[in-house]
């Protein structure tokens, strides 16, 4: 490391500092990789040390001060590169994914992501200026992030869950910028969140290859390899247990730990034995370890969700992937209850979303919500059958009604009788998932056949469709007289099918319900259209009587609408 | 031996029957005759027999005597049988009238003696003759068979016995008399009765208080005589009821004869009355009036009778002409119409009769005339069969009239077209004219009546040459022009006759004349030079004053014909492919929307796929073309009303929905076709207008509508009209009814003109589904949509609206205020004589007083509604009409007294209200759904839980073992069945081998004579050709052709005696 070819290196690192050109892409993005190229080279040939260690003995002033500057410069090509980042430029996103890979923390056997400089690349992801000024991080970005950096990686997904908490917690604690941009950086946030995809056992984290053949580096689970020996590392309070915070002084721990192992560094081989095997779980390093990812996710989340400036949009968003994405992995899902009842208040279709989330956490984490039965009668109305979500409605209310057999009667009556009522002013593709899922209800709780049979003279119908209570809408003792109704539908299907309804014997099979849900308007309309075209001498039915004009008399029109002069004279 | 093939040919022999493998061994088979020992062999199944056992037959036994009961196996007996059955029956299949000999032995002629036959006849006859019903048959009719008649001591007891009259008597001889019938009874006695006891029995049987019968000590002698008494008995009762049916029979003798004597009597009292005097006085009693009331009355009734006499029978018409019939004589009409017009503008009036110039009664008659001229034309055009080699050339010249694409052409037989009609012809004429006005008349065939005046001043133009010319022509002369003179080339031009019109003279005082030519020709400002007077000698200016009568009623009637031919509307149109052709067509040819209505039907009449079934696809087409019109209508409707007399467009859309209809009549599946894809292009157009509505915020100011046009809105109404719409399901009507539904419930309202659409819609639906009292959800849910729009708090009731159409319209301004507008609306003192009716047209849409139009309306179709749907919806009316009534209810509810709705319009409200309480009940108590089946007994009975155990006694080694008795006999019945069934199909597959086998057979018999004769032939030529070839390699040169290879070659070259090889 001659002082030349230090000052040489300077003069360049100087010239590409200046931002040249920084309206064209291609040519800053040439400048900034020209610096990353140098900067790896500086760090693998040790003259830019970026962590000081205090064991070591200081070095020459010359050194240090050389390395003071670069430091320095480094910090500056940092902040360019997030500033590049924040533009939205895939360069940048690549480069920067370069100086992290080549820019490890820790030394000798030890080597990690930096955190820092993750925390700068999520920070400068969630403050992207976005397209067109609006702040969104543009979609290709994280698709290029998740695809080439934390997707990929198994310890960089650790990290950025980690900056992402610290992001957002850092977003909490500011509150003087204003509410949109708030919003839009935590949606951000939640767009990387999304795309976040943990591994489902320790052994997807860490796959066997690993272990046993460390030094081969075939792995590419890994920016930087685990050591083999973890076990051997002791690296304990970096491999905290549920303290969240062991993050900020593991940094200082593992240069502690890295320069202990050196000397023990011969002895390996021999401990190896004794240690490892009574040791039934070798001990493992945070991000190697499924619970710390685990955790990571949940704390991330959680202060992600605790943000009060999330967008509805975000919102529903989050409560969409939450019960498939989130909940089934993190630690501790019943700390996500509080989140979706505040988000049932909201109403619309962030309620229904967040009963998604609930009924999981209901089934599965026993949480006790006696109000979810009543929440799920009262989302049920006509206007549910026209909305775009509600194939996603039908769904969880089919899990919801056919998945638990001990429901009493009277619930079932009341969505029975809440169902047909709104199938009676339903589009004919709704009309028939009602009349399926009516159906099979009758016969899976035999209780409720008063609804359709009942003995003894008239009766009036009891059943008060404006009670939010099920328990109070007396449906029980009411009787499906839409069923009635619905045999006089226009579509043929819903016609039959209403005639079938409740007259099923027990040899019946159960309907589909999920060739119910893909019904629209559009695919019954083209399934009539298409029908008897196989055929080829399907005849056609005409009417019989010639049209004396396009509007008769005696039609339903009369009266209603004036057609000419002539046809009011008539 | 071929290979083995082991598919099985149809005529390949059945399984089982050994073949002879080669000729030879056939041979074999045939000479020895004897019976193949594999094929005599036993069926498998029958057992052997272990003893023999005298008159009993053994199955697969061989019976010599009979050739088909007798050799072998029965698959050979089926053969054999079949071979007699099914050959004859085909021999003679399909030959009529063949005689059938159907005595005894003749149809097995050959396996019969003549001997065997007379024999077997006199069996059958034998046998039909001891039939055992002959023996006992005692009828009056056995008589011919003396054998079996009563007789008594060799003589036959009948009418010739004379015996005693006594019916007793005929059995009591005299002999039987002098004992009394002791004998008898001594004999019986003595071969039958009970010897020595008898007496004691006798004895006992006496002293029975309860009679001889009373004990069970009946001798066997009593017996036998109770049968005898029992016998006569019989024998008596037959004898007494004969007698009694002689006597009956003389007794009705004797009735017959009474009467006639009685009759004799009568006819004496029977006086008949002289006529002629009772006429006589009866006139009198006429004339003088002095009838009785009956005679009167009699006298009417005749009068009457014979009045009825008189009256026209009704005939019997034709019978009901088919559709295509119809179609066809409309097509032809149109056909010979536009013929004429077309020769008519080109001035052809060859074979007019003006019929549709002339008056009525002409009109008719020459109609018939036409029709059948017409008929016979287009007969003589079928009797050509264009297959035939056509050798007689009758019709060479003829050119038949045809309309195509160009226009009238005159086509030739091959089809060519000759000329066109019109303008060539016309060209002609105007360029040498007098050249081809000889040709012109056997050329066309047309205009001879004018080519041969013409022709004859042609040639008397030579006398009226010295004409004076200064004198001044006056009005109403004769004369003969040069027509249109000036333009004809070098004064190369022809005299037409003529009559002046008018005299003018010009600036420079020359005198001008303007004629009018007989053709019906005008010419104004024809120089003098032109004109000349016709110079007729005396007898000539009768004949022409004759023909001038004639032809001035021609002429004027010409006249008219060709003008009106000009501006008529042609009445054969090609089918258009395009509506942009089609509106070419109207814009030609149509100044009014009847005109156009006129030439789509025209198009429809003269295309129809009745009378062509090839114009199915191009029919189709049109199909198309006409419901983009029908839509451009539509919507031309809406733009600018129905555009006054000329444009008439409801008529328009009347007169095409007539044609689509007949259209749809003539191929329903090819109109359906076309509609289906229509409707999925209108889905198709929806979803992008759903689409698009999404990102038109309210607040823009263009003119979006995410609703479908008026023209789609009326087709939707064409499609009712053409499709019935009860059916259950319907290829055309149940998609359009879901695309309406579809259209109702997602397209966002955002005007007035939106509501107004949406309600055209409802009630069409309404208007579909109301026939077969079917309800549709998405109507009525808009219905109550448009009511919330005129709620006092629109907003909240506009979030209550199933349907999410009305969703955004709370942020329209024009729909927020529309109870404010129909409140203002009323008070403005506008409403008194407004209609309340809604429309489709822009300008009555918008207009001020549509909400109020909306909510009127939309009350008085919900007050329709429930009088359609009272009681037929099986007492769900009230969850159906549920929103509506909600929605009643919230209109009638006001937050201030400014938004109180003027009386009139609350009444209404009311009205409907209480209608819809009375109609449909709403609130009533119900009776219950009672859905179940009432349980049968089999399923409340408890369950047995006993096992079935098996009755050792009555074990049975079988399929059928375990089952239950009705399970065993249904198996068995159905392995029956699948045995029978196989049996059968079997014996059709063997029978249709056989079938094949003889007809092949037949076949070889008949190729091979026509083989062995092409054999001959070929051999015969072989022979011809090795003789020439052998005279060629012999001969040197002298001879040409034959020979083959070097032969030949050599041969050719002539060098003599060089052989094959070159040796000599």
């Amino acid at each position: 490391m001659s002082t030349s070819t230090a000052a040489e290196t300077k003069t360049t690192i100087k010239a590409l500092l200046k931002p040249t050109g920084r309206h064209i892409e291609s040519v800053d993005a040439q400048r900034l990789d020209q610096l990353r190229r140098i900067y790896s080279n500086l760090i693998a040939t040790k003259q830019l040390v970026l962590q000081e260690k205090k064991h070591i003995k200081p070095r020459s002033d010359a050194t240090q001060k050389w390395n003071e500057w670069l430091k320095k410069s480094f910090s500056t090509f940092v902040d360019q590169l997030c500033h590049v980042v924040k533009m939205g430029r895939k360069s940048g996103v690549r480069t920067f994914i370069g100086v992290i890979a080549s820019t490890p923390k820790g030394d000798g056997t030890l080597e990690r992501i930096d955190d820092v400089l993750v925390r700068k690349l999520v920070g400068s992801l969630m403050d992207s200026y976005g397209t067109n000024g609006d702040g969104v991080v543009p979609e290709g970005l994280l698709d290029l992030t998740q695809a080439e950096f934390f997707g990929r990686y198994n310890d960089s997904q650790y990290f950025v869950l980690v900056a992402m908490k610290n992001a957002a917690s850092q977003l909490l604690e500011s509150n003087n910028e204003d509410e949109a941009s708030n919003g839009i950086k935590a949606e951000n946030l939640v767009r990387i969140l999304m795309k976040i995809e943990i591994a489902s056992d320790q052994d997807e984290i860490m796959p066997k290859d690993v272990k046993m053949h460390g030094q081969t580096e075939t792995c590419s689970n890994y920016l930087f390899l685990p050591p083999t020996n973890t076990a051997e590392l002791k690296d304990a309070d970096y491999d905290g247990d549920d303290d969240d915070d062991n993050l900020n002084d593991g940094d200082e721990s593992s240069g502690e730990d890295s320069d202990e192992e050196v000397p023990q560094q011969s002895q390996l081989t021999k401990q190896k034995l004794q240690v490892t095997k009574p040791k039934s779980k070798p001990k493992l390093l945070s991000w190697q370890s499924i619970r710390q990812h685990r955790n990571a996710l949940q704390s991330a989340t959680l202060t992600i969700l605790k943000i009060p400036t999330i967008p509805p949009r975000t919102l529903k968003r989050i409560l969409q992937d939450l019960p498939i994405k989130i909940l089934p992995h993190v630690a501790n899902p019943l700390r996500f209850a509080d989140f979706c009842t505040r988000a049932y208040d909201i109403g619309g279709v962030t309620s229904l979303l967040s009963l998604h989330s609930l009924f999981v956490l209901m089934t599965q984490c026993g949480l006790e919500y006696p109000k979810f039965y009543p929440s799920l009668y009262n989302l049920i109305e006509s206007k549910i059958f026209y909305a775009k979500y509600r194939s996603r409605f039908f769904k969880l209310l089919v899990k919801c009604l056919t998945g638990n057999q001990m429901l009493p009667a009277y619930i079932v009556a009341a969505f029975c009788k809440r169902l047909c009522r709104c199938a009676v002013n339903a589009p004919p593709s709704g009309a028939l998932f009602v009349l399926a899922l009516v159906s099979n209800l009758l016969r899976k709780h035999p209780e409720c056949a008063c609804l359709v049979h009942r003995k003894g003279g008239k009766i009036d119908d009891p059943y008060d469709p404006d009670n939010e209570e099920p328990a109070k809408s007396r449906a029980i003792d009411s009787c499906l007289w839409e069923l009635n109704a619905l045999e006089k539908h226009y579509h043929p299907a819903v016609a039959s099918m209403a005639k079938g309804c409740g007259m099923e014997d027990s040899n019946t099979l159960y309907h589909d319900l999920d060739g119910f849900l893909v019904h629209t308007y559009k695919s019954l309309f083209d399934q009539e259209r298409k029908r008897g075209d196989n055929k080829r001498k399907s005849k056609v039915p005409v009417t019989f009587q010639k049209p004396e004009s396009l509007f008769v008399d005696g039609d339903s029109f009369k009266g209603i609408f004036e057609f000419s002069q002539k046809k009011i004279k008539l | 031996m071929g290979k083995r093939k082991f598919t099985k040919k149809l005529s390949s022999l059945p399984k089982g029957l050994p073949t002879p493998k080669s000729k030879r061994a056939r041979a074999s088979i045939a000479e020895s005759a004897n019976i193949n020992p594999f094929e005599s062999a036993r069926a498998s199944s029958a057992k052997a027999p272990k003893f023999h056992v005298h008159n009993r037959p053994i199955s697969g036994r061989i019976n010599p005597n009979n050739a088909i009961k007798g050799a072998g196996s029965a698959l050979k007996r089926a053969l054999d049988n079949r071979k007699a059955g099914l050959r004859q029956s085909m021999q003679k299949n399909k030959k009529a009238g063949a005689f059938i000999d159907r005595r005894i032995g003749e149809s097995r002629k050959a396996e019969m003696t003549e001997e065997e036959r007379m024999l077997a006849r006199i069996v059958r006859e034998r046998a039909s003759r001891s039939k055992k019903r002959d023996k006992y048959a005692l009828g009056e009719d056995v008589g011919n068979d003396t054998s079996l008649s009563m007789t008594h001591k060799g003589q036959a007891i009948d009418e010739s016995y004379t015996g005693k009259n006594d019916a007793y008597a005929i059995l009591s001889d005299e002999e039987d008399d002098k004992y009394g019938g002791q004998l008898e009874r001594a004999d019986t006695e003595m071969h039958f009765g009970g010897g020595e006891f008898d007496e004691e029995m006798v004895r006992l049987a006496n002293s029975n208080p309860y009679g001889p019968s009373g004990g069970a000590k009946e001798t066997l002698g009593d017996r036998y005589r109770t049968r005898k008494e029992e016998l006569d008995d019989l024998i008596m009762r037959k004898k007494y009821e004969k007698a009694e049916k002689a006597k009956a029979k003389e007794e009705q003798v004797e009735t017959f004869e009474e009467f006639d004597e009685n009759f004799k009597e009568l006819a004496s009292l029977l006086k008949f009355r002289d006529k002629e005097k009772d006429r006589r006085t009866v006139t009198q009693a006429r004339k003088d009036g002095t009838q009785s009331q009956t005679d009167k009355e009699m006298d009417e009734w005749d009068t009457e009778m014979k009045s009825f006499m008189f009256e026209r029978r009704v005939k019997a018409t034709d019978r009901t002409k088919t559709t295509e019939e119809i179609a066809k004589g409309e097509a032809e009409r149109l056909h010979e119409l536009e013929t004429r017009r077309l020769a008519r503008m080109s001035g052809d009036f060859e074979d007019d009769d003006f019929s549709d110039i002339s008056d009525d009664e002409e009109d008719i008659k020459s109609k018939k005339k036409r029709g059948k001229k017409t008929k016979e034309k287009t007969a003589k055009r079928r009797d050509r069969n264009p297959d035939e080699l056509d050798s007689e050339d009758e019709e060479d010249d003829e050119l038949e009239a045809k309309f195509t694409a160009d226009g009238l052409v005159y086509v030739d037989k091959e089809g060519n077209i000759v000329k066109k009609a019109g303008e060539e012809k016309s060209d002609e004429e105007e360029e040498n004219p007098q050249d081809s006005s000889d040709e012109d008349s056997d050329n066309l065939g047309a205009s001879d009546d004018d080519a041969s005046f013409d022709s004859g001043d042609g040639l008397s133009s030579g006398e009226e040459s010295d004409m004076d010319e200064d004198t001044i022509l006056e009005v109403g002369t004769q004369v003969k022009g040069k027509y249109l003179a000036d333009q004809q080339m070098d004064g190369k031009s022809k005299w037409y006759r003529g009559q002046i019109k008018s005299v003018k003279t010009d600036e420079a005082g020359n005198t001008l004349y303007d004629i009018l030519y007989d053709d019906g020709d005008v010419e104004e400002g024809a120089k003098p030079e032109n004109v000349r007077r016709r110079k007729e000698s005396a007898n000539e200016k009768k004949v022409e004053e004759e023909m001038k009568q004639k032809l001035a009623e021609i002429s004027s009637k010409r006249r008219k014909a060709k003008q009106k031919a000009r501006t008529e509307i042609p009445y054969i149109f090609e089918v258009p492919k395009t509506l942009d052709s089609l509106h070419d067509m109207i814009g030609t040819y149509a100044t009014t929307g009847p005109d156009a209505s006129l030439i789509i039907q025209r198009i429809h009449a003269a295309n129809s796929v009745k009378l062509d079934h090839r114009n199915t696809e191009k029919m189709q087409n049109f199909y198309d073309v006409l419901l983009k019109r029908f839509i451009g209508v539509g919507d031309a409707l809406c733009k600018g009303g129905n555009g006054g007399e000329d444009l008439g467009r409801y008529d328009q859309l009347d007169s095409l929905v007539q044609v689509l209809y007949s259209m749809t009549q003539d191929s329903p599946q090819s109109a359906a076709a076309v509609w289906k894809r229509r409707l999925g292009i209108m889905q198709n157009a929806l979803s992008k207008r759903l689409r698009d509505a999404e990102f038109v915020s309210i607040d823009d100011e263009e003119d979006f509508s995410a609703w479908a046009s008026t023209g789609i809105l009326l087709a939707f109404r064409a499609i009712g009209h053409i499709f019935p719409v009860t059916d259950m399901r319907h290829v055309v009507v149940t998609p359009a009814l879901i695309l309406m539904g579809q259209t109702l419930g997602q397209t966002p309202i955002r005007s007035v003109e939106d509501v107004m659409r949406g309600v055209f819609l409802a009630t069409l639906m309404i208007e579909y589904t109301k026939g077969a009292k079917r309800i549709s959800p998405e109507a009525f849910s808009f219905l109550a949509g448009v009511l919330n729009l005129f709620a006092d708090n629109m907003e909240e009731a506009c979030q209550k609206s199933p349907i999410p159409s009305f969703i955004g319209a709370s942020k329209v301004g024009e729909l927020q205020a529309c109870r404010e507008s129909v409140i203002k609306y009323f008070k403005s003192g506008r409403a008194k004589n407004a209609t309340f009716q809604l429309s489709l047209e822009k300008e009555k849409m918008t207009s001020l007083g549509a909400p109020a139009a909306i909510l009127i309306s939309t009350l008085r179709l919900i007050r329709m509604l429930s009088k359609f749907y009272a009681r037929s919806l099986n007492q769900s009316e009230s969850e159906a009409f549920h929103d509506i009534t909600c929605a009643l209810l919230r209109l009638s509810q006001y937050s201030s007294k400014a938004m109180k709705l003027p009386g009139v319009v609350s009444r209404e409200i009311k009205s409907t209200v209480e209608i819809l309480r009375e109609e449909l009940q709403i609130g009533d108590a119900r009776r219950p759904l009672t859905r179940r089946a009432s349980v049968k007994a089999s399923e409340l009975a408890i369950k047995t839980l006993a096992p079935r155990m098996e009755d050792p006694d009555k074990y049975f080694m079988g399929k059928d073992k375990d089952k239950t008795r009705a399970q065993a006999q249904r198996d068995r019945m159905r392995r029956e069945y699948k045995r029978e069934h196989k049996a059968v199909s079997r014996e059709l597959r063997l029978d249709a081998a056989f079938i094949e086998s003889e007809r092949r057979k037949d076949k070889d018999k008949k190729d091979s004579k026509a083989r062995n004769a092409r054999n001959k032939n070929y051999a015969w030529l072989e022979n011809e050709q090795a003789t020439m070839n052998q005279q060629v390699a012999q001969g040197g040169g002298l001879l040409s052709g034959g020979g083959i290879g070097a032969a030949r070659a050599k041969a050719k070259s002539g060098r003599i005696g060089m052989k094959r090889g070159g040796k000599f």
